[in-house]
């Protein structure tokens, strides 16, 4: 009635034998691990190297009766229908599986669809297309899902790099960066500026006495609202160990077995890793290496490789190493803001798994990790009530594996270890806003294109993503899990990639306050304090921080060459913060990082107040790039230390 | 069972250790050397403290009261760091003195002590590993640090010789570290392992600045034979030479602040200069101006603090590191050593400096002290020597046989000192000798009257005179103390001071040769122009040249 075909009996693995593509040995091996770790037979097969990616597809044809067409050929000869695919988005496409190519209506004889398909479709679903494109019948063709891809790739290609762009902005601009900072942001500094200099003229005192309480206030709020964040993560962090101590007593005591692993590799979802790589030839072969050390059946792993089209050197490399089954190369198309976040939304519309992560080409997760993202979600999922905000994505710790490289690495390790072993705990236990790292993130597909994805337009498209997801309703957590990754290890590149980062910061905290009020009761006070004393507190801390540090020489040059008479309460409320603030944020940086490295490490906190320094340089540039180069991105190399490795970092 | 099958294991690992080759950061044994010059500084203290030696050299008395009197005084504030001495050491002495207990036993110099003599025996440890030494030259070096009486003595004192030493020798083994790390290693790295350290020598004696000559010459050295590179010497130069710069520009911003003059630390009342004066208008200062005189004087303290073995040893070290080493890196190192010992030379041969044996005129003991510095060098050198004696490969059993002999001098050495400590060491003997005096004129029992005594009420003191720096051996609080660190606050008590001391502590001893305004016992000099305050006070204390007085009307 339909036209399809009746399949052959045989099954794939018999159709190989026949054909003499594979062994029966290589047979039950692919059976075993099938049994053992779910997905289809022929991914194992492929991944075993059994057989070639298109030898799979012909045997596949023969089992489904729909004959084998090389698809790309088919596109590139002008024989692909581009309006029937252009009727849905390539995400609907890539999550079908199967493309129609053509329409035949013949004036006489019945009329059919040709679907070229990577998947055996069903006589339902066959009936479904066929009553869809108002034809007689259905013909299949059997395609590859990598040609698949290419031809949406091909054919949706402005869809998708206008989508990858812009989608945020034209979907929703008030949630995007692209308009930059808005007329009464533009102008607040300015008038700030105005104000000081004026009051500098008429009355010195009182001016100097404001910009003082100020820039003391402003620091204060932010290392408050970190040290307070803190202490919360470390109370989590022993409330948790005796929890797990008294589980683990009671167990001993009724003689029951330690719990292994909940979920059974059968019953893991297929998970995406999005790597976006742009001019990193020199470390994109680690890439298998660390992505390969993951305990998580390859059969379900889809990695999408995000290469600029202008970077051959890469993507020679890619080609060069000759990656994986699991492992595809997406080729993004040029474009305006050429971006991290453009690359992984382009690749967001190819991503096949439940979950999707993005990892840096030269991060090293730990094996457990995504298994670890998945149990948080399904028991989430188990507990949810609707008094609770859906957790929409799961933030695993970063650190650093080149932590003892050099001084600034140190530094780097120290703060890092501070903020995702400390503080973002603590912040998942309060439940309020948690700005997202640069990488290892993990969504839920579906709710994550829901959100609108990143802004291509904010240089801190993680911290902003963060913030939406509050805004939208949903909640970021923390896994105990880590990443390890490469800090930068000079200064200036340093110094740009957190010019950046407090750009981002600063963008990130301008976008979610135009409207403050909405936004505060959108979000509540808990929200509206991250906002306010982590998201535009940090920048206005940093900017802030040469009066803070130098507080004791303003003054006494203020008292002693101009003859102000500053307030004690100023001077001895100034010293006094100076001396704390910097002295709890050594103390809970320290602390931190003992834990996660060594005390060789730790006492590296005690350069804190110069390493801010660097921070308050970062944080005056970026003020400039905001009015000058707002969407600006100053790549951050890598690779320079790749080859070295913390001796304390092995051990974990 | 397991815990005595263990044991023996762990002692392997550690007998390994000692032997193994620095790789990277970590050099293996340091651990276990740390261990060992902690309890021989925890020894030495129990030693020092329970014979009162710990409180023999008046300076000690003096660090001690500086570092509390910024907390603890009638005037506090870092001012009263004074501009005599630099202001690390009590800075660095500041926690510990904060206990009462810590401050009047002198346990809290006891303390540091034990804390610097562990990182010199580390960082001594750490460069003999990075040179490339093996274990018995590695712990011939140790033992003799952490064996030395002098060395061990006065780590129990609030003296300034071993933080000076500690950073000093840190400072080197950073220089190593760096020079010998076969990656190269970031000028934040020299900042933080090798300027640092500098600076903190820097801010403790004199010698200090010496090292940020000789430490950046080295680094210009090596760095240019790494990279030849103009830019590249230039950036790691500087990085070393930053912090101890700031260091000095600090010391001289803050004389300026509070003196009003830059160089009050080199040319103000209270100089080394200033003191010097007298006794080089005297003519005891003999060497000053001939170099023979000044290596007479100096050695000769070298044998009396380090010892003659030492010595001898350290001059057959010295000729087997120029025919191993030439002038390698690792020559260089052992080389940026002695640049405590070329300092003291040049400072005693220009005349900044005083120092008295039994083989300079006048014959008595006197800063012989100054002569530690050396040990490192000396001990490095010494280590070099044994280990090119082992490692002879032309005249194996007379180098083990030469290695033997050397290892059984230096225990015989030991056993020597330890039989006469006094009349061994120059520093102790020195000790001994103000001890002594201090039991015979009565400052001991009227530091002790006046501790027990005290109920309260101001005390006018000028505890800056000859043989009054006792404060801490008296255990009161120094807010309670008139003295000179008060400032106008003691012209006012000197003026008037029954209207503002209950107690007057002062001695009668102002000897004519000693009697310059640095110091002359003020109070001793009011009271003798105006006895009318006499008729106020009882004299409650009178011993030797100790007199103190207490208000007749018992308010």
């Amino acid at each position: 009635m339909i036209g399809m075909p009746g399949r052959d009996r045989r099954r794939i693995g018999e159709i190989l034998l026949d054909r003499g593509l594979i062994t029966q040995t290589q047979l039950e091996e692919a059976l075993a691990a099938q049994r053992e770790g779910g997905g289809q037979l022929g991914r194992h097969l492929i991944l075993s190297g059994a057989v070639q990616r298109m030898e799979m597809y012909r045997a596949l044809a023969e089992q489904w009766r729909a004959p084998f067409v090389d698809l790309v050929q088919l596109d590139e000869r002008g024989e692909v229908d581009a309006e029937l695919i252009l009727t849905e988005t390539a995400e609907t496409w890539i999550e079908r599986g199967w493309l129609p190519i053509a329409v035949e209506r013949p004036a006489h004889g019945p009329s059919w669809v040709t679907v070229a398909t990577t998947i055996p479709l069903e006589r339902a679903a066959a009936a479904k297309i066929v009553e869809g494109f108002g034809v007689d019948q259905v013909r299949l063709v059997t395609t590859t899902d990598w040609d698949l891809v290419r031809v949406v790739q091909s054919i949706c290609r402005a869809a998708l790099v206008f989508g990858a762009a812009e989608a945020l902005a034209s979907s929703d601009n008030s949630a995007s960066a692209k308009d930059g900072l808005n007329l009464w942001q533009r102008a607040l500094p300015v008038i700030a500026v105005a104000v000081i200099v004026v009051g500098a003229v008429f009355d010195p005192l009182v001016t100097a006495i404001t910009v003082l309480a100020i820039a003391n206030a402003m620091f204060l709020v932010n290392v408050g609202f970190k040290v307070l964040a803190g202490v919360r993560g470390s109370f989590r962090r022993v409330w948790r160990r005796s929890l797990a101590a008294e589980v683990h007593r009671q167990r001993e005591v009724r003689g029951l077995p330690e719990p292994v692993s909940s979920i059974p590799d059968d019953d893991l979802p297929i998970y995406t890793i999005l790597v976006p790589a742009y001019r990193e030839a020199n470390i994109i072969t680690k890439l298998v290496t660390n992505l390969g050390a993951l305990d998580y059946p390859k059969t379900k792993l889809d990695v999408l490789l995000l290469l600029e089209e202008d970077d051959d050197e890469t993507i020679a490399a890619v080609k060069a190493m000759r990656p994986p089954e699991y492992v595809r190369m997406l080729i993004v198309p040029p474009g305006g803001p050429q971006t991290k976040p453009r690359a992984c939304n382009y690749g967001l519309a190819f991503a096949r798994g439940e979950f999707v992560v993005i990892y840096d080409a030269e991060d090293r997760p730990q094996p457990q990790q995504l298994r670890q993202v998945v149990e948080r979600f399904r028991s989430e999922q188990r507990l949810e009530n609707n008094e609770q905000r859906p957790l929409i994505c799961v933030q695993a710790a970063l650190n650093y594996f080149n932590a003892d490289y050099n001084v600034l690495t140190r530094l780097f390790a120290v703060e890092y270890a501070h903020w995702f072993d400390s503080m973002l705990p603590g912040m998942d236990d309060w439940h309020v806003p948690i700005p997202l790292g640069g990488t290892s993130n993990h969504f839920v597909t579906d709710q994550l294109r829901n959100l609108g994805a990143w802004d291509p337009y904010n240089v801190t498209e993680d911290a902003d993503l963060g913030m939406r997801i509050a805004v939208q309703g949903g909640r970021v957590g923390v896994v105990d899990s880590v990443t390890w990754e490469e800090a930068c290890a000079e200064v200036p590149a340093w110094v740009k990639q957190r010019t950046r980062w407090i750009k981002g910061y600063m963008m990130t905290g301008a976008v979610n306050a135009r409207h403050p009020v909405a936004w505060l009761k959108q979000n509540g006070l808990p929200g509206f304090i991250t906002l306010t004393a982590l998201i535009i507190g940090t920048p206005l801390a940093f900017l802030a921080y040469p009066l803070v540090l130098g507080f004791t020489i303003i003054t006494y040059v203020g008292v002693h060459v101009i003859g102000l008479n500053l307030p004690d309460w100023l001077v001895i409320g100034g010293t006094i913060n100076m001396l704390a603030s910097n002295a709890l944020m050594i103390m809970f940086a320290g602390a931190a990082a003992w834990r996660r490295y060594n005390w060789r490490i730790a006492v590296f906190a005690l350069l804190n107040p110069l390493y801010w320094i660097l921070h308050s340089v970062a944080a005056w540039r970026a003020a400039w790039q905001m009015y000058f180069s707002p969407h600006r991105w100053e790549k951050t190399p890598h690779g320079l230390t790749e080859e070295y490795e913390d001796s304390s970092v092995v051990a974990v | 069972m397991i815990q005595a099958e263990a044991a023996p294991g762990r002692f392997r690992a550690a007998w390994a250790a000692l032997d193994a080759p620095a790789t990277g950061r970590r050099v293996p044994g340091t651990l276990i050397v740390a261990a060992i010059a902690l309890i021989a500084g925890t020894i030495a203290a129990f030693w020092s403290i329970g014979t009162d030696m710990q409180f023999a050299y008046a300076d000690a008395q003096s660090h001690l009261t500086i570092a509390r009197r910024i907390f603890d005084s009638k005037a506090p504030g870092f001012t009263q760091l004074g501009t005599v001495w630099l202001p690390l050491p009590n800075l660095l002495l500041m926690p510990f003195v904060a206990i009462d207990w810590l401050w009047a036993t002198g346990w809290a110099a006891a303390l540091l002590g034990i804390v610097c003599l562990v990182a010199t025996a580390s960082a001594s440890y750490r460069i003999a590993a990075r040179i490339g030494l093996g274990r018995t030259a590695r712990l011939v070096l140790v033992g003799l640090i952490v064996t030395n009486p002098s060395m061990l003595y006065v780590h129990t004192t609030a003296l300034t010789e071993p933080v000076l030493i500690a950073f000093l020798t840190a400072s080197v083994a950073g220089l190593a570290s760096w020079a010998l790390s076969p990656r190269e290693l970031s000028a934040g790295e020299m900042m933080v392992f090798s300027g640092a350290p500098a600076a903190g020598a820097v801010l403790s004696r004199y010698e200090g600045w010496a090292l940020v000559a000789s430490g950046t010459l080295f680094v210009i050295i090596v760095a240019w034979r790494r990279k030849r590179s103009l830019k590249h010497v230039v950036k790691l130069a500087s990085a070393f030479a930053l912090w101890p710069a700031l260091g000095v520009l600090w010391w001289v911003s803050y004389n300026f602040a509070v003196y009003q003059n830059p160089l009050e630390f080199l040319n103000g009342p209270y100089s080394a200069a200033a003191l010097q004066a007298p006794v080089s208008e005297s003519g005891f200062l003999a060497y000053k101006g001939s170099v023979g005189l000044t290596l007479w004087a100096y050695h000769w303290a070298i044998i009396g603090t380090v010892g003659a073995v030492t010595l001898a040893v350290a001059a057959l070290g010295l000729i087997a590191l120029c025919a191993r080493f030439r002038l390698e890196t690792r020559a260089l190192i052992v080389w940026l050593l002695a640049t405590g010992w070329a300092f003291s030379l040049l400072s005693l041969y220009l005349g900044q400096t005083h120092l008295n044996n039994m083989h300079t005129m006048p014959t008595n003991w006197w800063n012989n002290r100054y002569a530690l510095v050396s040990l490192t060098w000396l001990a490095m050198l010494c280590a070099v020597w044994i280990d090119s004696c082992l490692r002879s490969r032309r005249a194996r059993r007379l180098g083990i046989a030469a290695a033997v002999a050397t290892i059984v001098a230096f225990a015989g050495q030991l056993a020597w000192s330890l039989t006469d400590l006094p009349g061994r060491s120059a520093v102790l003997a020195e000790g001994a000798g103000y001890l002594e005096i201090k039991h015979g004129n009565g400052t001991d029992a009227g530091a002790r009257y006046l501790g027990d005594h005290y109920d309260g009420g101001g005390i006018l003191m000028d505890e800056s005179a000859a043989g009054n720096a006792v404060l801490p051996q008296i255990g009161v609080p120094l807010h309670e103390y008139f003295n000179r660190s008060t400032g106008p606050l003691f012209d006012e008590a000197l003026r008037d001071p029954a209207g503002h001391a209950r107690w007057i502590f002062y001695t009668v001893a102002d000897a004519p040769s000693l009697s310059s305004a640095a110091v002359a016992d003020q109070v001793y000099a009011t009271l003798l122009e105006n006895p009318a305050v006499l008729a106020q006070y009882e004299v409650v204390f009178s011993e030797g040249d100790i007199r103190i007085l207490r208000r007749l009307d018992g308010s």
